[in-house]
């Protein structure tokens, strides 16, 4: 069957199709600053923690819910992302033993709770990897909604974000709010990755925050074409390996991460073959 | 001249076996150029950042403009770092037009002429040498015209040539806008050029005045150690093991 004729029959492909549409966009507005601010590490953190506000949030609503689940999930990996944030602010303590220890530890509380707790009330692997199958007409809304809360937090002040991404104590010295910057930036990957959980998992949303910034980054000559490439080049790849995943039959969080890592290597050959 | 920042009592530690200043007397003159040298993990750095608000957890008191608030004056910081710290694909130009100030292209322009760097107004800041990375941080610095530059080791990298030539501009920036530079050098020669008074720090060690009364007990008591061996001291690390017989300081002492 073709994608579209899938497209048109069932709901759950449009609400796919649209949150993928969302979500890519604003993976390419956050991403090149992740890899700038060399905060890789960290969005791995944020995101593995995620599974633990999963298990707590089943535990407590079940699969039913799926406002509550989000409200919880959201909540608790917010304040996972909050600490975390405010550890390695300015370098407070030095970031990478704490980050890898802290993912690894609520990862793996996150499994037992939901062991303990929820065991037959949804599927843990589902939000490792992402299952398009959950997706409802409500996480379209949250998406489009979190595309517009950062775009707007975003691109007006884009050159703020710039130079504090640039170097945030040259930013901070010069007036900039940078604190402000600091945690604003660990808020919306927070949210990124909880409003993707259902399209690619804990696991495989790295790949949607990263690959667009490192592809943006190697290919642009300023910053504005930086923001332009990337967001291109994550929504681009996004569905149409969307598109390739419902025709082979793949599932599509593996699938887009494999089809990003694919793409970036082509262009990186062909960018080391014309120089 | 108008005292820019008072220093009062300033001590800090980052860790409570780890004092890096002490009991630190100091003052910045409106249109001075105030050298800081000393060696490596001396306070130096840690000096600048308390100035400039980065550090805030101190003992003592630091003021501007006689007030507690660093807002009291305008202040451009430019960090120990090289034009290749940052992927970021940004260009000159745009280095200078970002926040808080907005400028104009013509007060761009204006800048970067300045500092003779016009010509390469649209290449990318991580493509730039040493000193030319460091010509457009001035650019940038003085582009809002602060009261005070802070400067942490502008010439690191530099041959003696582009040292001499980086030093002679912020002179003449200094002299053209009348303002205050403070800053961090390790070469004493260009420092003593250079600046119009020196603060000599080694931690607890300080000594603040105008650099003609600097002598060579005062630099010694700096380096711990014998002025003629200083090229040794200042590279550190197993350099330190080589024999040189007529080096009469106790290294046992030494900070590990």
């Amino acid at each position: 069957m073709s994608f579209i004729q899938d497209f048109i029959e069932f709901p759950f492909i449009q609400y796919a199709f649209l949150s993928i549409v969302f979500l890519t966009l604003v993976c390419g507005i956050i991403s090149p600053f992740i890899i700038v601010k060399k905060s890789a590490f960290m969005g791995a953190a944020i995101s593995h923690s995620a599974l633990l506000g999963v298990a707590v949030a089943l535990a407590i609503f079940g699969e039913s819910n799926p406002w509550g689940i989000y409200l919880i999930t959201g909540a608790i990996t917010s304040l996972l992302a909050l600490f975390l944030a405010s550890m390695t602010f300015r370098q407070r303590i030095p970031s990478d033993g704490l980050i890898g220890i802290f993912f690894t530890t609520t990862m793996g509380l996150g499994m037992i709770i939901h062991q303990q707790f929820a065991a037959n009330q949804g599927d843990l692997l589902s939000y490792l990897f992402g299952n398009i199958l959950l997706i409802t007409s409500f996480d379209v809304l949250l998406a489009f909604l979190l595309l517009v809360i950062a775009g707007l937090c975003i691109i007006p002040f884009y050159r703020h974000w710039v130079y504090f991404s640039y170097d945030e104590e040259m930013a901070f010295t010069q007036g900039l709010p940078t604190k402000l910057l600091h945690f604003l930036f660990y808020f919306i990957i927070t949210f990124i990755i909880v409003s993707s959980l259902k399209i690619a998992g804990t696991v495989l949303i790295n790949t949607l925050l990263l690959v667009p910034g490192v592809f943006a980054l190697k290919f642009s000559t300023n910053t504005k074409k930086m923001l332009w490439y990337s967001c291109l080049f994550s929504l681009g790849s996004g569905v149409f390996s969307f598109i390739l995943a419902n025709q082979i039959e793949w599932p599509v969080g593996p699938t887009l991460s494999v089809f990003q890592f694919l793409l970036l290597v082509l262009f990186l050959g062909f960018k080391k073959i014309k120089n | 001249m108008t005292e820019l920042v008072t220093i009062k009592n300033l001590s800090f530690s980052y860790h409570e076996n780890m004092e890096v200043l002490k009991n630190l007397n100091l003052s910045i003159k409106e249109g001075e150029i105030l050298g800081v040298l000393g060696p490596n993990g001396g306070g130096k750095s840690t000096l600048l950042k308390i100035i400039v608000g980065l550090i805030s957890s101190y003992q003592g008191k630091v003021l501007y403009k006689g007030s507690l608030e660093k807002k009291n004056i305008s202040m451009a910081y430019l960090p120990q770092k090289d034009s290749g710290h940052s992927s970021l694909p940004i260009t000159v130009k745009e280095l200078l037009r970002v926040p808080p100030f907005k400028a104009s292209a013509e007060q761009i322009s204006e800048a970067l002429n300045q500092v003779d760097m016009l010509d390469k107004a649209d290449r990318l800041v991580s493509e730039l040498s040493g000193g030319e990375y460091q010509r457009v941080l001035l650019a940038k610095a003085v582009l809002n015209k602060p009261e005070l530059i802070v400067l942490d080791e502008p010439t690191k990298g530099l041959d003696g040539k582009g040292q001499d030539q980086l030093l002679s501009l912020i002179n003449k920036i200094k002299n053209d806008q009348k303002m205050a530079i403070l800053m961090v050098d390790h070469n004493i020669q260009q420092v003593l050029k250079h600046c119009d008074r020196l603060l000599c720090l080694n931690k607890s060690f300080h000594w603040h005045d105008t650099k003609e009364l600097v002598n060579k007990e005062i630099l010694e008591h700096t380096y711990h150690c014998e002025f003629e061996h200083l090229a040794i001291h200042e590279m550190g690390g197993d350099i330190l093991n080589h024999p040189h017989e007529h080096c009469t300081h106790d290294h046992s002492k030494d900070e590990k």
